[in-house]
């Protein structure tokens, strides 16, 4: 039976696990030195770990992952826009930036909850397709009316024609200014302490916002809408709030993405923010319906890790970094399904479950000594599950 | 009667409510619009072009080998009818102009810039001989490349 519970246990991790066996196996093909690999790690982590956590509030309130918070990145890139415009260097750019993303991005927030609202049981490929959508207003607004309608005051960031944004744009002047706020060498390694410091000070709104009655709410809207609603809370309201927040959140997370890569690719930078920050939050153990601040973590160091040593496994391998390149992908996209998969047979297997209960005909087993658990104890499993 | 009194007064209350959340909204937006406005004039960054090169119409002639510090930047130093570049952040800048090897200052002045223009000229020569308009906006033209630029289709790495 201890055997059964330790399988149990590794098939409620079976993304995690294989994720890691994959990463392992990989290291030691890449042939790359520890010192260099933890580097990547640290930069990394810093720079996408704050992408990551705005996933955490909609999956919370039961809306699942917020393939919405692309409208974020596009708010926060518009931001950036106007801080290069006018050059306004500095950590200061970064909150000129966001002072100018966050009212973008509450509105974007509202208006995709809104959506969400009215698709809802479908949040997840509507905030996928919703994306598309905004991507293609945001095409609009800034290759055709940046320039034209909304003045841009430098020439030298607009295409040749005189409107619209170039397709690079160079972040020169808030170029790594957060990572080099607080740079501390410890053992060789770079620690950019200024983005754990912002990461420290948002994983401890998290932990108060999850105390607070709004958090409440979400959290008691994420396990039972109609139950909330009889307790007088309001539903439509509570989940417009955690895309607004995931929103916001998502906005400052591609200000501190793009200050650390230096430059903007204008028309695709927030493309697939959306999809990388939902494999890492899955990697780390996350589910469609449960988001810890622990799985953040672990989902963005492994993905990253893998990231920094299949390519280069795949050169050592195959002799072309391409092979690495493919690999990458294919296991980012492969994760985030079987994410998906497994969380759909988790819901099937529970539902069986209940249904079971139901009939008083219990099949389940707890998984420790091997007797069917009360139903107590099963609704203590489910209760947390959906948490 | 007890009832309309207590209705009045869950009346009066709700819109004390409203009133203080209008005030604390309208408030934060004035808060949010004014750190803008501060971080906008005092963190704008300009380029300066320090040249010194003579200005004939105005009879005015290269100094010779100088030393120009702005704030506490560097000293750069020019040679006659050289041009530099240095990046200043803020509106309000002390520039002290050095001949190469003395100690005393040829002069020290404030000068303020205006928000609008990224690059001013200032022409040092002139700045020592008191000209007021030593310092000028500068008018990049910028060229253009003949073919048009199309948004790209490749997406980029995370």
């Amino acid at each position: 039976m201890k055997g059964h519970a330790i399988l149990h246990r590794v098939a409620n991790q079976a993304v995690v696990v294989i994720f890691l066996t994959i990463t392992l196996l990989a290291i030691p093909v890449s042939g790359l030195p520890l010192p260099s690999i933890i580097q990547e790690i640290v930069t990394r982590m810093g720079r996408n770990a704050f992408l990551v956590f705005s996933l955490i509030l909609p999956i919370m309130a039961g809306m699942g992952i917020n393939f919405g918070m692309v409208l974020g990145a596009m708010a926060g890139q518009i931001g950036l826009i106007f801080a290069v415009d006018w050059n306004i260097v500095g950590v200061p750019g970064l909150i000129f930036a966001s002072l100018i993303g966050v009212p973008l991005a509450a509105i974007l927030g509202a208006l995709a909850g809104a959506v969400l609202n009215r698709a809802r049981g479908r949040e997840m490929v509507t905030g996928y397709i919703l994306g598309f959508f905004m991507d293609g207003f945001y095409q609009l607004v800034v290759l055709y009316l940046m320039g034209s309608v909304i003045p841009v005051h430098s020439p030298a960031i607009t295409l040749s024609r005189g409107y619209g944004i170039r397709n690079t744009l160079n972040l020169d002047s808030v170029r790594q200014s957060l990572d080099k706020l607080l740079n501390v060498q410890i053992g060789g390694i770079r620690f950019p302490l200024a983005n754990y410091l912002v990461i420290f000070l948002l994983c401890l709104f998290i932990l108060w916002f999850k105390r607070t009655k709004l958090g409440q709410d979400m959290r008691a809207v994420g396990q039972d809408e109609r139950v909330a609603h009889a307790a007088g809370i309001p539903v439509e309201r509570t989940r417009i709030v955690a895309i607004i927040m995931s929103t916001i959140l998502a906005c400052l997370g591609q200000i501190i993405f793009l200050q650390n890569m230096g430059n903007m690719a204008t028309y695709n930078a927030h493309k697939q923010t959306g999809f990388f920050a939902a494999a890492a939050i899955l990697v780390g153990g996350a589910s469609v319906t449960r988001a810890t601040i622990s799985n953040v973590f672990i989902g963005t160091l492994l993905l990253h890790l893998m990231y920094i040593v299949v390519p280069r496994a795949g050169t050592n391998l195959f002799g072309s970094a391409m092979i690495g390149e493919f690999f990458r992908d294919a296991f980012s996209y492969a994760i985030i399904a079987l994410a998906l998969v497994i969380h759909a047979w988790r819901k099937r297997a529970k539902a069986e479950q209940e249904r079971s209960l139901l009939r008083g005909n219990v099949i389940v087993r707890d998984g420790t000594n091997g007797t069917n658990p009360s139903p107590t104890a099963l609704y203590g499993q489910n209760q947390g599950e959906s948490l | 009667m007890n009832t309309a009194a207590s209705f009045s007064v869950n009346q009066g209350g709700s819109q004390k409510v409203f009133v203080r959340r209008v005030v604390i909204r309208v408030f934060l937006i004035c808060a949010w619009l004014l750190l803008g406005v501060y971080l906008f004039i005092t963190y704008r960054a300009h380029t300066i072009l320090l040249d010194n090169k003579g200005i004939p119409e105005k009879a005015i002639s290269p100094l010779s080998r100088i030393q120009i510090q702005i704030d506490n930047q560097k000293p750069i130093e020019l040679a006659p009818n050289e041009r530099d570049k240095v990046m200043v952040v803020g509106r309000t800048h002390r520039i002290i102009v050095t001949e190469a090897g003395q100690t005393s200052p040829l002069v020290e002045k404030t000068i303020n810039l205006a928000i609008g223009p990224d690059i001013y000229l200032l022409s040092v020569p002139a700045l020592v001989a008191g000209s007021e308009e030593a310092l000028t906006p500068f008018v990049q033209e910028i060229v253009r490349p003949k073919e048009e630029e199309t948004p790209p289709s490749e997406s980029t790495p995370f």
